[in-house]
């Protein structure tokens, strides 16, 4: 290889590390642009601009960009050699907490060559060849279907760029396939994905104890609550979550070279690794969805134990938009962690989430939505507005008891007195 | 030279039949087609800007991209006419349709230019008849990832950079590619159908044609 490399020219040599910069560059657009939700257009022109690369019109996103450059700037000689990855992870998140990872796009340079190709010109339509295979092969995996239904209100789709080995969290029978390579006189250019196969998320994998729900492919349902309005792609969640903690809201895109262990604790870890403030405050906001804060649930433990606990806290949080309607002081993130929530729409906070009614008919699910719905729409009651917590209604309803107990000689007196009444 | 040849069989009911001709067509077709060349001096030009635009099926879980909606309505005409055919009662509920990739080579005169392929792809389709609602929604849910399949497949055979007709020059672009289209340049390509039986392919039916050819002036 060293001879044949040795045999390009200067001028090959950087044309080859450019082309094979700006190969990568595209990839990643049209993988996260095929992740937006929404259709992709661009018209054919008879004559090309300079900012055409591969004779093809692929726009790009510049915070994409941006971040593709940062991890691309962490390379050894800032490109692609021999036996390294450059990585791309698609995940979904929900409203509620829950993640899985939908498929891993991975680009690796290998040894093998192929001296006669020319750079300027062979290597260059391989490249844009590539592009056209991957632009098709986005469309087809599972992740295509999902990423066009969601939407703040249910789930969002998330994208993570990194170097170093590829990582398939994905599930039980994952599919991996080569999209395609670029043969070129200082190595082949791989490009290939693994996609999840099973979307069924389990109370083992979630952060939540929930009911496992299916997110079934009814590809380009109609009439579903999402709203498929692209604003802009986000990152991973972790990054998003340190971004907001540390107050930077200039920044978007934060996914530095990873770091395993963090990303083990992104997928395996349970809510107990999360502090309840630290919850609180995570919004994130839809990769390719709205950017319009959706509302996090406040994650108390009683809620998991406590069946509807969720239709509790959402009286509260009605309540406290009443306040903020009256004219009160606006609340503060530290006097009350939800506060972001209250600008929301009610409506907006419900979770739509298709559930499998495996002996029902299609209507099941819905009258169960009708049902929430109805649960949620209900005026807030009075006695829901002071903020004693489960525990000390149930602290108090022992005490009731016990207070009933002592004073069993009168009740039964009483009932005495009554009868003794009677039958005079 | 032989021409490179691939099948695809789907079994599919009669109202899918369209998208799933075009999806397969315009993924192959994506692949084969570049931007408009512009000749500035001889052995040099300039290529102009391919585009994409997202297709959904309606009768298919799937999704396809076009580069060109001109070069859509020509191969749409191609595709209803298979299709008319296909469920119009002319044939036994199956046929196929070719989509053959060819360059011109110029013969003496007074014989006309030779069209040899370079690349053929069949689609062999069975009509099939579905009982009720839910049977359709399983075939559609398959037929989509059966495509899906052949769209990985297409990618996997356009990545192994086999033969392509060489870069011609300004009086020879007529003989590599089609360029009767304004804003794309797609090889030339020709696309045929047959629904009554079994085609035989375009690569050993060369001296015939050749005859026919010489014959018909």
């Amino acid at each position: 290889m060293a001879s044949t490399a040795s045999r390009l020219t200067v001028q090959d040599r950087k044309d080859l590390e450019k082309f094979t910069k700006y190969l990568v560059y595209k990839c990643i657009q049209v993988i996260v642009q095929g992740r937006l939700g929404e259709k992709m257009q661009t018209l054919s022109s008879p004559f090309s601009s300079s900012s055409d690369w591969f004779n093809l019109d692929i726009n790009d996103i510049p915070e994409v960009l941006n971040e593709t450059k940062k991890v691309f700037a962490g390379l050894v000689g800032g490109s692609l050699n021999v036996g390294q990855n450059i990585c791309i992870e698609i995940s979904l998140h929900t409203v509620e907490g829950e993640s899985m990872i939908l498929e891993t796009w991975w680009m690796t340079l290998t040894d093998t060559i192929d001296p006669s190709a020319r750079v300027s010109y062979t290597v260059y339509n391989r490249m844009g060849t590539l592009l056209k295979s991957l632009i098709c092969a986005t469309r087809v995996v599972p992740a295509y279907r999902l990423s066009r239904k969601q939407g703040s209100e249910t789930f969002v789709v998330c994208y993570r760029i990194y170097t170093g080995e590829p990582q398939f969290h994905l599930g039980v029978g994952h599919q991996k396939t080569r999209v395609g390579s670029v043969p070129t006189p200082t190595g082949t250019i791989v490009l290939s994905v693994a996609y999840r196969t099973k979307m069924l998320m389990s109370p083992q994998t979630s952060l939540h104890r929930e009911m496992p729900f299916e997110l079934k492919d009814d590809h380009f349902m109609e009439g579903s609550p999402r709203k498929k309005q692209h604003e802009m792609p986000i990152p991973c969640m972790l990054k998003e979550r340190h971004r907001r903690l540390s107050g930077d809201e200039g920044l978007i895109f934060a996914a530095d070279p990873p770091d395993p262990c963090e990303c083990v604790e992104h997928c395996c870890c349970g809510q107990n690794s999360f502090s309840n403030g630290d919850l609180a405050n995570r919004v994130r906001y839809g990769a390719f969805a709205p950017h319009q804060e959706h509302p996090t649930w406040s994650e108390d433990d009683s809620s998991d134990d406590v069946p509807f606990m969720k239709l509790l806290v959402q009286g509260d949080r009605l309540n406290a938009n009443d306040d903020q309607r009256s004219g009160s002081q606006p609340m503060t993130t530290e006097s009350k962690p939800t506060a972001p929530n209250t600008n929301c729409d009610t409506t907006d906070d419900y979770v739509m989430i298709q559930l499998k009614t495996p002996f029902a008919g299609t209507e099941g699910a819905s009258e169960l939505n009708g049902f929430y719905r109805e649960c949620q729409g209900a005026p807030p009651l009075s006695m829901l507005s002071d903020k004693s917590s489960v525990q000390d209604t149930l602290n108090c309803i022992t005490q009731q008891l016990a207070e009933f107990e002592t004073h069993a000689k009168d009740f039964d007196d009483f009932v005495n007195s009554i009868k003794v009444a009677a039958d005079a | 030279m032989n021409a490179r040849s691939q099948t695809f069989e789907l079994s599919v009911e009669g109202r899918q039949v369209e998208e799933v001709v075009a999806s397969i067509f315009h993924t192959l077709l994506f692949h084969r087609t570049f931007g408009k060349f512009h000749y500035k001096q001889e052995g040099s030009y300039s290529i102009g800007t391919v585009g994409m635009q997202d297709v959904d099926c309606d009768f298919v879980d799937t999704t396809y991209v076009i580069c060109s909606e001109e070069l859509d309505r020509h191969i749409k005409a191609e595709i209803m006419a298979f299709r008319d055919a296909l469920r119009g009662g002319d044939g036994n509920g199956s046929g196929q349709i070719s989509l053959e990739f060819f360059q011109r080579r110029r013969a003496r005169w007074p014989f006309p230019a030779e069209c040899i392929p370079w690349e053929v792809w069949t689609v062999k389709i069975e009509c099939i008849s579905l009982a009720n609602e839910h049977e359709r929604q399983l075939i559609r849910e398959k037929v989509g990832e059966i495509l899906a399949e052949k769209v990985l497949y297409v990618a996997e055979a356009m990545n192994r950079h086999q033969y392509t007709p060489k870069m011609p020059n300004q009086s020879e672009v007529d003989l590599v590619f089609d360029t009767s289209f304004p804003d794309v340049q797609p090889y030339l390509f020709k696309i045929s159908h047959h629904t009554t039986g079994p085609q035989q392919t375009s690569v050993s039916n060369q001296m015939r044609k050749f005859l026919k050819d010489t014959l018909a002036l």
